[in-house]
């Protein structure tokens, strides 16, 4: 899912993606974006939901 | 597109909730709740959604400004320090350092806490530091430090759910802390028993197996009239209070004259009530004893708070998981101000600065010589400002002219000061009057540990940058220091973190890093320890824990035939204490936009007054006039005022008299008349 994500992301399939990272032990969510690559090694996936914006 | 999440903590009561500011393109656009947060879990109530309104709003102070030919006017940093530093140097040579006091503030954060008093005591040289909680929780830190030897809620608010009683008198939780009103419903649910004793029908009370409406300020005798049941049935935990307590023959000799009979008489409570509060209480255990205002704005607030004391330790509920005595603070971080030294008598961790040995030890932490004797407190300095003993006073992220009692009278004692120093966000009702006025950042831009009513120290953290040409509170406090002679240069508020820790025993364990996203409950004496969820454990901090010997006095004003009618104020769900945040806030406002006055419905007809009239207000310190609420939440006899709205300012009508050890004002009950004012209004609906 993170390799997909990142390609994704990459190949400008997709601009942004919503989901989820870990912070301090916690899902909590995050906007990937090609500009910030790297975070998507951090993209989990879980039971946690919000709805945003 | 930027978008981003920055977690943080709630900045409006003391519950401790876990938010998440939505940032779009460097824009805060919305609040979320935390899911996974351990006080909210995913929950927040109308005011914690709307956190981030105030913070956006368009009255927000954006620079500093100066007072020149009657006006404020907007000036550099620079200029605004430089002209406070100077008046506040020439001040100090002229009259002494004691005749400075500084407010602290219960909104900002812990580190910020931490350097107004630093200031206060190494650079002004004085202890004239105090804050709200002199007029929220005073007698619960003294009413509690002397009965267990912690002046702190004693139990955890996930805990409550567990209880199997809930105890709730003088709080309207589900109005006032909605997340903790949470748990007591979760409570209900799992088959816990719910007592509620308050003057007003709250909301709680239609949950309660009982509730009782008692008689305004009569606390004292409902307690001793429930301990003298539990007693006579011997219901009471006598091997805990063997083992684990003291002075207990004293306090039972006093409780044995608060008959039943008796206790109707003074508080309006029926015998066959009084004695379901008494065994549900006694025969349920953990039981977990809730107040708020109710308790403790009294000039009995510190018999109140002992007596409430008196009554968990009587039936073994103290130092066990789900009971307690449970004080809920009314700010985001007025724990946190307390436990910061932001008091005249205390430096960090309530270590007393006329102990030799704290005072040197700070002296030697701060490289300065520091005063060793105790300062004004708020009710002090208003008297100290009248006699023109203090000429200067600093003021930060607070709202005096709205929240100390007694309005006109303080008016005229602002008017004495020679410098008013305003610190805050938003051009209060006191902020109006100052000479100078920092503006200051927001929740949202800046970082920092907020501690909660449960002793949890959270991190608040940044989410956009400052609007306007503001600074955050350490900032503007660090530049004045530094241009006071005193350098102040940290690099940012986990420095300060760090500085306090190191001087603060039971912060001693905690870094920003083990703060994560959900605190630690202090005690923390160390870095491998958990943080404590509950205190009392097998002893209690002082050793053993004192039964008080309390007897039941009258409110200092009761109504008479020119003021027949009691007052009692407080706040109404959608806002939050002066309406400096709320008001401001779209969503909020629109809940409701003007103060009011509850009156039962048959004291509205003797005296012709329809829902929605204007009616007058009058006590012996000043009068008001607003819109009548026909409502049965007050008994006959009884109104409520919320204080709010500034138009029509409650504490115009209350009372200054204040409890003798804790010296908080008796907010909660004064004597007052009522008449229409002569215009028809609107049906509230």
């Amino acid at each position: 899912m993170r390799q997909q994500v990142k390609a994704w992301l990459e190949q400008g399939t997709v601009n942004i993606l919503l989901g989820y990272k870990l912070g301090q032990g916690y899902p909590l969510p995050c906007c990937f974006t090609k500009e910030n690559l790297d975070e998507a090694a951090e993209l989990i996936a879980g039971r946690a939901r919000y709805f945003l914006i | 597109m930027d978008y981003k999440i920055i977690s943080s903590t709630c900045s409006y009561c003391g519950c401790g909730c876990g938010v998440l500011f939505q940032v779009m393109d460097g824009r805060l656009i919305d609040t979320l709740p935390m899911k996974t947060h351990p006080v909210n879990e995913g929950k927040l109530c109308i005011k914690g959604w709307n956190l981030h309104e105030h913070v956006v709003s368009d009255k927000r102070l954006t620079s500093p400004m100066l007072k020149k030919n009657g006006q404020l006017q907007e000036v550099s940093w620079d200029e605004a320090v430089r002209t406070v530093a100077d008046r506040l140097t020439s001040i100090i040579e002229e009259h002494g350092p004691d005749s400075v006091g500084v407010l602290a503030s219960a909104k900002v954060t812990n580190e910020e806490n931490y350097l107004i008093q630093k200031f206060t005591r190494a650079v002004i040289g004085t202890n004239n530091v105090d804050h709200c909680a002199r007029h929220c929780h005073s007698s619960t830190v003294v009413g509690l430090a002397a009965a267990f030897g912690s002046g702190a809620m004693t139990n955890s608010i996930a805990e409550i759910e567990d209880a199997a009683c809930i105890f709730i008198s003088g709080s309207n939780t589900s109005a006032c802390h909605p997340l903790i009103a949470r748990r007591v419903f979760k409570a209900k649910e799992k088959g816990a028993k719910l007592i509620v004793a308050d003057p007003r029908n709250i909301q709680l009370s239609r949950f309660a197996d009982v509730a009782v409406t008692q008689r305004l300020g009569s606390d004292v005798a409902m307690l001793n009239g429930m301990m003298h049941i539990i007693l006579k049935n011997d219901w009471h935990a006598k091997s805990y209070v063997e083992e684990r307590c003291e002075e207990f023959d004293a306090f039972k000799a006093v409780v044995e004259a608060y008959t039943p009979d008796k206790v109707e008489a003074i508080t309006g409570i029926a015998q066959t009530d009084l004695k379901k509060m008494a065994e549900l209480y006694a025969t349920n255990t953990p039981a977990s004893i809730i107040y708020a205002m109710g308790i403790t704005q009294h000039t009995t607030g510190v018999d109140n708070v002992k007596s409430c004391c008196n009554l968990a330790m009587l039936c073994g509920n103290i130092g066990v998981k789900s009971g307690g005595v449970n004080p809920l603070r009314g700010q985001n971080n007025v724990q946190g101000a307390c436990d910061m030294g932001g008091l005249p008598n205390v430096f960090p961790a309530y270590q007393p600065v006329n102990v030799k040995a704290n005072n040197e030890k700070f002296a030697k932490a701060w490289g300065k010589d520091l005063p060793d004797q105790i300062g004004y407190t708020i009710t002090d300095m208003t008297q100290a400002m009248l006699d023109g003993k203090l000429k200067a006073l600093y003021v930060i992220g607070e709202n005096p002219k709205m929240s100390d009692p007694d309005q006109n009278h303080l008016d005229k004692a602002l008017e004495k000061l020679d410098l008013l120093i305003c610190q805050d966000i938003f051009l209060s009702e006191t902020a109006e009057k100052a000479d100078v006025l920092f503006a200051a950042a927001s929740v949202a831009e800046k970082d920092g540990t907020f501690t909660s009513t449960e002793r949890r120290c959270l991190r608040v953290r940044k989410a956009i940058d400052p609007i306007g040409n503001v600074l955050a509170d350490w900032e503007i406090i660090a530049k004045l220091s530094t241009a006071m002679g005193y350098e102040m240069n940290y690099a940012g508020p986990e420095a300060i973190f760090n500085e306090m820790a190191s001087v603060t025993p039971s912060y001693a364990g905690m870094t920003y890093e083990r703060l994560g996203l959900d605190g630690l409950q202090w005690p923390c004496p160390n870095t491998d320890h958990p943080g404590t969820r509950f205190l009392h454990k097998d002893q209690f901090t002082r050793g053993k824990g004192l039964f008080h010997a309390v007897e039941y006095l009258d409110p200092a004003e009761m109504p008479d035939d020119e003021y027949p009618y009691f007052l009692t104020t407080g706040r109404m769900f959608a806002h939050f204490h002066t309406g400096t945040m709320t008001r401001v806030s779209p969503h909020l406002n629109t809940e409701q936009k003007t103060g009011y006055v509850e009156i039962h419905p048959e004291d509205a007809k003797a005296l012709a007054i329809n829902d929605g009239d204007a009616v007058k207000l009058a006590t012996r310190r000043g009068q008001i006039e607003l819109p009548a609420r026909i409502s049965n939440k007050v008994k006959p006899g009884l109104l409520f005022v919320p204080f709010h709205f500034a138009e029509n300012s409650a504490n115009i009508l209350t009372n200054s008299a204040f409890d003798p050890i804790a010296k908080i004002p008796e907010f909660k009950v004064c004597a007052v008349k009522v008449a229409p004012a002569g215009v028809k209004g609107t049906p509230h609906v």
